[in-house]
């Protein structure tokens, strides 16, 4: 009889135990929803900081002790390779700023006013393959001027998110390219408006009627930000059944090797 | 003792871990210790501190904390297996 009454004594306790358990795991869990626990971001921040800088560091020393080991003709051979390439890049950009300057003065003639833009350089501390919420950890925040809604570009014209939660010296930036995430965009020269949804890392697919007029390397933008580009058609499928054209494109540069990005100061 | 400071010295590394690892390597050495040190509570506080690092506003989700999420999941999973395994022995 003391015996059943002891078990069910631990049963008890056991019950309460699992029920404290439950409440306080739905507490938690209510309180980062509702933002209650948000006052933690930035006390974790300033302890990631250091770490986070620590760790790129070390990165970027482990990385360069591999050139001692590579032998002298396979240097020269890489020099070549990126000789090559950047000659390509400077000839390409020379063009394409002589593009630019044509497209502001015409836009001058029609009486558009041309905005000068402030950039804040940034560098990227956290990566997004750091967590799943594709997202970027930069080093400036509210000390710098930086502003919750602020473009994030890379490369200067390329834009790849905004800036979502600010602290004294870092700030956190979403990416566009978050899976299930819309975003209106426009494809092509002719400014085809759609709806883009993310798929994580720097991709978006979109869909549009089949027969619209879009090509292999049609420029994405958004918008209201004509210049600044999201991203580049990669791939377009096409099936005979579906009334509909699915466009894959990606973000010309690669957000898991970025290392500075520009906080574009509205 | 030898237990318990290996437990701590675990707790440290998984929060190092944090901000180190890409996250699916996070989640496998997560899942690795809750096995190891079942209950593990420490490794769920870890992922809360995790999701509040890295977090941003989202519609998908229900804008669950995932590393919190995942970890319960895991918790869970592993206090389930240890109990079979006491039971089967």
């Amino acid at each position: 009889m003391a015996r059943l009454l002891k078990n069910n004594r631990k049963i008890k306790i056991e019950i309460r135990k699992k029920l404290f358990f439950t409440a306080v795991v739905l507490l938690l869990i209510l309180a980062f929803c509702s933002g209650t626990m948000s006052f933690l971001s930035g006390p974790l921040q300033f302890v990631g900081r250091p770490i986070w800088k620590i760790k790129n560091y070390s990165v970027d020393f482990v990385s360069e002790l591999g050139v001692f080991f590579k032998t002298k003709e396979k240097l020269r051979e890489e020099n070549k390779i990126l000789k090559n390439k950047l000659g390509k890049a400077n000839f390409q950009l020379f063009n394409r700023k002589a593009l630019l300057e044509e497209n502001i003065k015409l836009k001058e003639i029609l009486g558009r006013k041309n905005e000068d833009f402030k950039f804040i350089l940034a560098n990227v501390i956290a990566k997004p393959n750091l967590s799943p919420y594709d997202s970027l950890i930069l080093d400036r925040g509210s000390q710098d001027g930086v502003k919750k809604g602020n473009k994030v570009l890379a490369d200067a014209d390329i834009i790849i998110g905004e800036i979502a939660e600010i602290y004294s010296k870092t700030s956190k930036a979403k990416l566009y390219s978050f899976p299930r995430d819309t975003l209106n965009v426009a494809l092509g020269f002719d400014k085809i408006f759609a709806q883009a949804v993310g798929k994580g890392g720097g991709n978006f697919e979109l869909k549009l009627p089949q027969g619209t007029p879009i090509a292999l390397g049609d420029l994405v933008t958004l918008p209201e930000m004509g210049l600044l580009v999201l991203g580049r058609v990669e791939e377009i499928d096409l099936r005979p059944e579906d009334p509909f054209q699915t466009v894959l494109f990606k973000s010309p540069v690669n957000i898991f090797e970025l290392r500075w990005v520009q906080i574009l100061q509205e | 003792m030898g237990s318990n400071s290996t437990r701590i010295i675990a707790v440290v590394l998984l929060l190092l871990s944090v901000f180190v690892l890409p996250w699916w390597l996070l989640v496998i050495f997560a899942a690795v210790l809750f096995f190891y040190y079942a209950p593990f509570f420490e490794g769920l506080a870890i992922g809360l501190i995790a999701d509040l690092l890295y977090s941003v506003p989202r519609e998908i989700f229900w804008d669950l904390p995932i590393f919190f999420v995942c970890f319960l999941i895991c918790f869970l999973l592993c206090k389930i297996v240890h109990k079979q395994l006491r039971i089967s022995n």
